[in-house]
């Protein structure tokens, strides 16, 4: 019971000490004068994926590789597909130009890259499929030149994200908080998904495509509702596929770094179904009203969704 | 013999790559392609085509060492010979983007072509070799890289001087081109490796050399003709993009077709291509900023005669 208990507390736990990362390093960066673009893009930027990353890299450190990969391809799937439908409910969502053009073509890539370095044993005849350091290091290269277009983007739009300032010894304990809130949380979460795959009998790979997916993208559904709930619709898409192509570049990246993480054939279909969604946003924004994903292709996507759900049950849970 | 093969084999090939682009985006303006995409291709089919099909031929033909060599060879003699040579011609200056973008984005390239090529160091496996996979992986860095170019040819809005043959002779231009790369490109490497046979020289080395020479006068001819007709703000700029063609288009393609051994002699002149890109930024960064000057040129071209007698001394 206990397990449970920490597996649900271990989410809140997880997301709370990522706020507290980011809120804390932010002020600091501030008061020693770095810019607000190099703190958005840094700290911001990287804050928002933590608790995927701290998820992977646990789950890397203790060997449960199985739960890294279906984690990161269910969050991606459940961004476009339920968060973006259900957001769009709300509000029919527009979208910036430099997302149609630059940030959702790098999304597409990002997967496919990825469908490429796992199916070791399509490409290279070999017999194990992994993730190796080497296909880490390559998703990291992609990630230094997602950073470098996202600089240049935030530069042309002088946008300013606003940062509280708070007293530097508070900062500090922010940081090392939230630090340690990010790996309890993650260790909990992790313990937990391996105790209930065994105890009940899932497979890991199927409570990383669902239930871990779905906590970890919380952050991700609050923040977007209440953007769309106030009427900033603009940012909402470029977040979603922003923090999908930071969790495959970047996530990805650094736990293969840390271990090389096995590939289980079963997830190419999951791969498929990732491409597909993000090839249906796309069509999706070119449909009708350009640039906009209105409520009807809102609901289309929740459906799509459940679809996918179901088809999670009947492949074997 | 061989000699006079691999010197045959050099004017086919370029010729070859010549009648290949003319014909393909002759073609192309038929079929009302956009003048941007023709451009792309242009550019690309022109820097790279020679390379590419002296890398598959080598690699066919289980010349592995002339592939890898051929790139490394090209990308130093493309700084520090050609840049070096115009440079005396006519002081050289760049554009910002270059400094900011593209030669990062070269050094990456050299990068990520270290990490691949070393499996035995990164992953611990026990052969070091170019994969498939590896080679999709460089080819979805071109294409972000296409991309990047796309969007500069298009607030550009350059013409292209694309000329309308006929529909008959475009598509023969295309076949003899074809034929004329396929050709020239077997009688470089089968005259390399002779030549390298008959010297008791390593395939890299007429990779890293003669070869890459070859295959970059193309480059030097139009660099040192712009220098000296004083449009000097896109050589450096050319030669960092096909820099960046070669590891990116030229190995990613060649490793798809079949994966590429990978020497670790080569790992130096790997570390070679990454200094010497360092120093061409260094470069532009003192004495008159943005401007590879006179006498800049003449030390590249001291490096690059070093260099090619390390190459001899090592054998």
């Amino acid at each position: 019971m206990l397990t449970y208990i920490l597996f649900v507390v271990g989410f809140v736990v997880l997301i709370k000490g990522a706020d507290y990362l980011v809120e804390g390093s932010s002020s600091l960066a501030k008061r020693w004068g770095l810019s607000p673009l190099f703190i958005g893009l840094t700290v911001v930027a990287f804050g928002t994926s933590m608790p995927e990353f701290f998820i992977t890299a646990v789950a890397s450190i203790k060997g449960e590789t199985s739960l890294i990969i279906s984690t990161i391809l269910g969050s991606n799937i459940l961004n476009i597909l339920l968060i973006l439908g259900t957001v769009a409910l709300i509000k029919p969502l527009t979208v910036n130009n430099s997302t149609v053009t630059r940030e959702l073509p790098l999304s597409l890539l990002a997967i496919i890259i990825l469908g490429v370095l796992v199916n070791d044993n399509i490409f290279n005849s070999q017999t194990g499929n992994f993730l190796s350091r080497g296909d880490g290091l390559v998703l990291i290269s992609f990630f230094i030149i997602f950073l470098y277009h996202v600089a240049s983007v935030r530069h042309l739009d002088g946008r300013n994200i606003p940062i509280k300032e708070y007293r530097n010894k508070l900062s500090y304990l922010m940081i090392i908080g939230g630090s340690l809130g990010l790996v309890i949380g993650a260790n909990w979460i992790v313990n937990g998904a391996s105790f209930i795959a065994q105890s009940l009998g899932f497979t890991e790979t199927f409570i990383g495509l669902t239930i871990l997916a779905l906590g970890t993208s919380l952050p991700e559904l609050a923040a977007s509702s209440v953007a769309a709930y106030k009427g900033k619709t603009d940012i909402a898409i470029g977040n979603v596929v922003g923090s999908n192509i930071f969790r495959i570049f970047w996530v990805l990246g650094i736990s293969a770094l840390i271990r090389p993480v096995n590939f289980s054939l079963d997830l190419n279909i999951d791969i498929i179904i990732l491409i597909l969604a993000t090839i249906a946003l796309l069509a999706a924004l070119f449909v009708d009203q350009k640039k906009t994903l209105q409520r009807w292709e809102g609901y289309t996507f929740i459906l799509f969704y459940l679809i996918y759900l179901v088809f999670l049950v009947n492949r074997g849970i | 013999m061989s000699y006079i093969l691999v010197i045959i084999g050099f004017a086919i090939l370029i010729k070859g790559a010549d009648y290949l682009v003319e014909g393909a985006s002759s073609i192309a303006r038929r079929f009302g392609l956009s003048s941007l995409f023709i451009g792309l291709t242009i550019v690309s089919m022109g820097t790279s085509a020679p390379e590419l099909f002296v890398n598959v031929t080598a690699s066919i033909q289980d010349s592995a060492g002339i592939a890898i060599g051929n790139i490394l060879g090209s990308n130093i003699a493309n700084i520090l010979l050609i840049l070096g040579i115009s440079a005396i011609i006519y002081p050289l200056t760049v554009h910002k983007n270059t400094i900011r973008k593209e030669i990062p984005f070269s050094l990456l390239a050299v990068a990520m072509l270290g990490i691949f090529a070393n499996d035995g160091l990164v992953d611990g496996h026990g052969f070091n070799l170019l994969s498939r996979s590896e080679g999709l992986a460089l080819l979805g860095f071109f294409i972000i890289f296409m991309y990047y170019v796309a969007g500069i040819m298009k607030s550009e809005k350059q013409e292209e001087d694309v000329k309308n043959s006929g529909l008959a002779t475009s598509v023969l231009m295309l076949v003899v081109g074809l034929i004329g790369l396929a050709l020239g490109s077997r009688f470089i490497v089968d005259g390399g490796t002779s030549i390298a046979q008959a010297l008791g020289l390593s395939e890299a080395f007429i990779g890293l050399t003669i070869i890459a020479v070859g295959t970059s006068l193309p480059e030097l001819a139009a660099s040192a003709a712009a220098a000296y007709r004083k449009k000097v703000d896109i050589a450096i700029g050319n030669v960092v993009g096909s820099n960046i063609f070669n590891i990116f288009l030229v190995l990613g393609a060649s490793s798809i077709i079949r994966p590429v051994e990978f020497s670790l002699v080569l790992n130096f002149d790997i570390l070679v291509v990454i200094i010497v890109t360092l120093l061409l930024v260094f470069s532009l960064f003192i004495g008159k900023k943005q401007v590879l000057q006179r006498w800049q040129g003449g030390v590249f071209i001291v490096l690059y005669l070093t260099y090619i007698t390390f190459l001899i001394y090592r054998g």
